[in-house]
């Protein structure tokens, strides 16, 4: 028995030697394989990939390579470019926009798309109910006079109807019979969704669990320029580190997020590699209470507490070249900076109260974490009694709920959905606005906010939105850090870099070369 | 063994389950997070987020929640994760399958390298107090420093393992009937597969593992010196007995005892553990699933796995219980 243990012993250990060095032979490393790019993920898609729910932003890049918007946006401009629409018309009271249709387009499953499929995708977008849907909260009904005709009439003029066309999150248009024969009873086929997909992208979807890994393959009835990879594949690498370890190694092709702005000099040295930045709309903002003391309701307070955390000295040190420092009150490619300037708030002074302040930042963002460290820096140099406070994303949500009893101050990272200020100033400014975690409530700028996304003439509603602008940026209650780059690191193998700047995280995966 | 300490360890196993549930559950409540406005996204409307607030019946007091909440346990409903939106039985059921296979695996190491190490070390071999300084420094080791430290040599610089996951292909290429790749591997006939499965599966394994059987390897050699010392061995040394069948055939048996319960008390730890070695290793087990609800504070998602790992340690105590009387029959009768 002991004899028949030891031996036994043996065998097993030396089978994991064996196993290493058998493993060498059959290496994971992708490099070889000109035809499939391995990007990583840190986490699976939160809420699956139905795109009338999905609202997240790991999993933007894969959405956009299954489905289609009916507009989308040149590369690295936030000028309107045809989608799934060839061209649009907007009626002269700004509530009628009329889309013609691209021809011969159809969806994976084989389904025509047409001007009904779109009417049934936007009903559908509108009852699920999702994250998204405010984007169509406007629609009063859909006419599809003929197939390729859609007509959009709207309760009221909304400014940012087209770019919530255009934007990463906006509707999707899904195959009617995928969703006509894989509803379950009047879940509108919201569960299959999650896990499936029928649009009519470059993509199709041909492996998804909800943890990982996912793949897609090039859908050869494209009807735009085909794919130049036939295979895109995810795999969830959930540390950063790890990721850069494995793109090193070759294991992976592609990050497009998550790099901390220190560890680029390194990855830019190593030849196997490139690091790519390009102008995108991520802003770190500093948020402070208006529901509870001092900023509530001390003006000055709130201005001497922007002044002496010192962003610009913020920006600087934590993002270098990553970023440039905030100089416009909304991200100056929804308007342009010298339209909406950030106030002055003048130079550093004695901090106002000894009152303890508690600044939260987001735990899962190393770079807010330091942003808050040098703040604090900053402001205790003045006399600031300050304390840190880290809490997830679902927690900074939970302000909201009830601001009196949320920090004192907070920084997050903020994005607009598209390249239209209402994507900015509506849910970090507006009463009950989905981004204002922080109890600002102030009817003359709601009125101004509705009033700016009610006009109908474009030049009028940029100049009321700048307005807007100003105004919001003078109560110090979201003041933008700096406006960063997105970061995306690959191997030196790959190009075809297309980028827009309102879809964050995301390069165009049908444009994607290995080499 | 009776059926008195079946259902003894059955009832307990409900009473932990409930503390745990009821705690964390508890804890959730206080956590000033909104699951509506997180379910609902950043930009949803005010109509859209206090519909997800009834259906989440977040508006209702605390303990009409919480009984409703215990109800649907009993049914197997563990309500909705905030951040995957799907049912967490669901998830759990996903991510189980990894974590046992990782923790078996862990388990056989455990035993192999404590018996081994343990009985090595026990006699006065040449070279066993390089071992045992060896465990010491071993033992000491932290498990996250330790699975970066294998990722970086093992996989970064030598390139012997793979740095994560469960197979090279993506997806595996078996998919079932049990959702352990090394037995579903076998089951269709995939040897190749089921080889990768295992190369995949050792560097994790052998992180999670390392601790607990140098461990369990220090008090198997403390306590096997102890049993060398008594009159039974001394009794069968003077028969004429070899000193290797003295310890194998006589003192082994009665010191697996002290180890039995270091090993139950190590698997706790190595539960443990499991978030840190599946997150540096990508292993899509319970704990990179525990690991990813913590930080997006998706306290259903939470509780539901705080529920499987609980009945996971205190099923696996009961099973020490059990072997350690078959191990000593003066235990059988309090068992």
């Amino acid at each position: 028995m002991p004899k028949r243990l030891i031996s036994t012993s043996v065998v097993l250990v030396a089978m994991v030697g064996v196993l290493g060095v058998a493993g060498c032979g059959s290496s994971s490393d992708s490099s070889g394989d000109t035809e499939t790019i391995r990007i990583a993920y840190a986490d699976q898609i939160a809420g699956g990939i139905d795109p009338a729910v999905f609202y997240s932003i790991e999993g933007d890049d894969l959405i956009l390579g299954l489905y289609e918007t009916l507009l989308t946006y040149e590369p690295d401009s936030t000028e309107l470019a045809p989608g799934l629409a060839q061209s649009w018309e907007i009626s002269d009271d700004g509530r009628t926009y009329t889309f013609e249709l691209q021809d011969d387009v159809t969806f994976h499953d084989g389904t025509p798309m047409d001007s009904e499929a779109v009417k049934a995708s936007f009903e559908r977008a509108i009852a699920v109910k999702g994250g998204p849907s405010y984007m169509l909260a406007q629609v009063d009904r859909i006419e599809t006079p003929d197939p390729q005709t859609v007509v959009i009439e709207l309760t009221q003029p909304v400014s940012a109807f087209l770019d919530y066309n255009a934007s990463m999150y906006g509707p999707k248009v899904v195959s009617p019979t995928a969703v006509e024969e894989n509803a379950e009873g009047d879940d509108l086929a919201k569960k299959w969704l999650s896990e499936n997909a029928a649009g009519t992208g470059p993509y199709e979807l041909t492996s998804y669990k909800p943890a990982g890994p996912f793949v897609l393959e090039r859908f050869d009835e494209y009807w735009g320029e085909p794919a130049e990879t036939e295979t895109i594949e995810y795999t969830i690498v959930p540390n950063i580190g790890d990721q850069i370890l494995q793109l090193r190694s070759g294991q992976l092709d592609l990050l497009t997020h998550g790099i901390d702005p220190q560890q680029i000099p390194s990855l830019e040295e190593d030849p196997n590699l490139q690091v790519q930045q390009f102008e995108a709309g991520i802003r770190p903002v500093l948020v402070l209470n208006y529901a509870n003391e001092p900023f509530g309701s001390d003006p000055e307070a709130r201005e001497a507490f922007v002044a002496d955390a010192d962003l610009p000295a913020v920006a600087e040190q934590v993002y270098g070249e990553a970023a440039a420092p905030a100089t416009s009150s909304v991200p100056p490619l929804l308007i342009d900076a010298e339209d909406n300037p950030l106030p002055d708030p003048g130079p550093p002074r004695e901090a106002p109260t000894s009152q303890e302040i508690t600044l939260g930042y987001t735990n899962s963002e190393t770079d807010l974490r330091r942003a808050a460290e040098v703040m604090q820096q900053s402001l205790e140099a003045q006399g600031w009694n300050v304390r840190l406070q880290a809490d997830s994303v679902a927690a900074q949500f939970g302000y909201a709920g009830d601001p009196a009893k949320a920090p004192e101050a907070a920084i997050t990272t903020l994005n607009p959905d598209a390249a239209h200020p209402a994507t900015w100033l509506n849910p970090i400014y507006q009463t009950g606005g989905g981004l204002n975690l922080l109890g600002l409530s102030d009817p003359k700028l709601d009125q101004a906010i509705e009033a700016a996304l009610a006009t109908v003439d474009e030049e009028e509603a940029a100049q009321a939105y700048a307005e807007v602008a100003v105004e919001a940026a003078s109560s110090w209650y979201a003041t933008g850090i700096a406006d960063r780059n997105d970061v995306i690191a690959a191997r030196s193998s790959i190009s075809g870099f297309s980028h827009v700047p309102v879809y964050i995280w995301v390069v165009r995966l049908a444009d994607l070369v290995k080499e | 063994m009776s059926w008195r300490f079946v259902i003894g360890r059955l009832v307990g196993l409900l009473v932990v389950l409930w503390a745990l549930l009821t705690i964390v559950f508890l804890l959730g409540s206080v956590v000033p997070s909104d699951p509506a406005r997180a379910y609902a996204g950043a930009g949803a409307s005010e109509e859209v987020i206090e519909q997800k607030r009834q259906e989440l019946e977040l508006d209702e007091p605390l303990l009409t929640r919480y009984v409703h909440y215990l109800g649907n346990v009993a049914q197997g409903d563990l309500s909705t994760s905030v951040h995957s939106q799907r049912p967490v039985a669901d998830d759990l059921a996903d991510a189980l399958p990894a974590t046992l296979e990782l923790l078996f695996a862990s388990l056989v190491i455990v035993a192999v390298v404590g018996l081994l190490v343990g009985a090595f070390t026990a006699t006065a071999r040449r070279g066993s107090g390089v071992v045992r300084t060896t465990l010491l420094a071993g033992a000491s080791v932290p498990t996250f420093t330790l699975g970066l430290l294998a990722l970086y040599l093992l996989y970064y610089k030598l390139g012997w393992f793979p740095a994560g996951g469960r197979s090279t292909a993506i997806p595996a290429p078996v998919d079932g009937p049990t959702g352990f790749l090394l037995i579903d591997s076998l089951a269709n006939g995939q040897i190749d597969t089921f080889f990768d499965s295992l190369w995949h599966l050792a560097l994790p394994a052998l992180t999670l593992a390392l601790a607990p059987a140098l461990l369990t390897a220090r008090a198997l050699r403390s306590s096997l010196r102890s049993s060398l010392r008594e009159d039974y061995a001394r009794t069968a040394r003077a028969k004429g007995l070899s000193e290797r069948r003295v310890l194998w055939g006589h003192a082994l048996r009665n010191s697996l005892n002290g180890p039995l319960t270091i090993f139950g008390l190590e698997f706790g730890a190595m539960l443990a553990g499991i978030a840190i070695v599946e997150t540096i290793f990508g292993w899509p087990g319970l704990g990179l699933y525990i690991e990813r609800s913590i930080a997006s504070t998706d306290v259903p998602a939470i509780i539901g796995a705080t529920l499987v790992i609980g009945a996971v340690f205190v099923i696996a105590n009961a099973v020490v219980d059990v072997v350690q009387a078959i191990v000593d029959p003066r235990l059988r009768k309090l068992v």
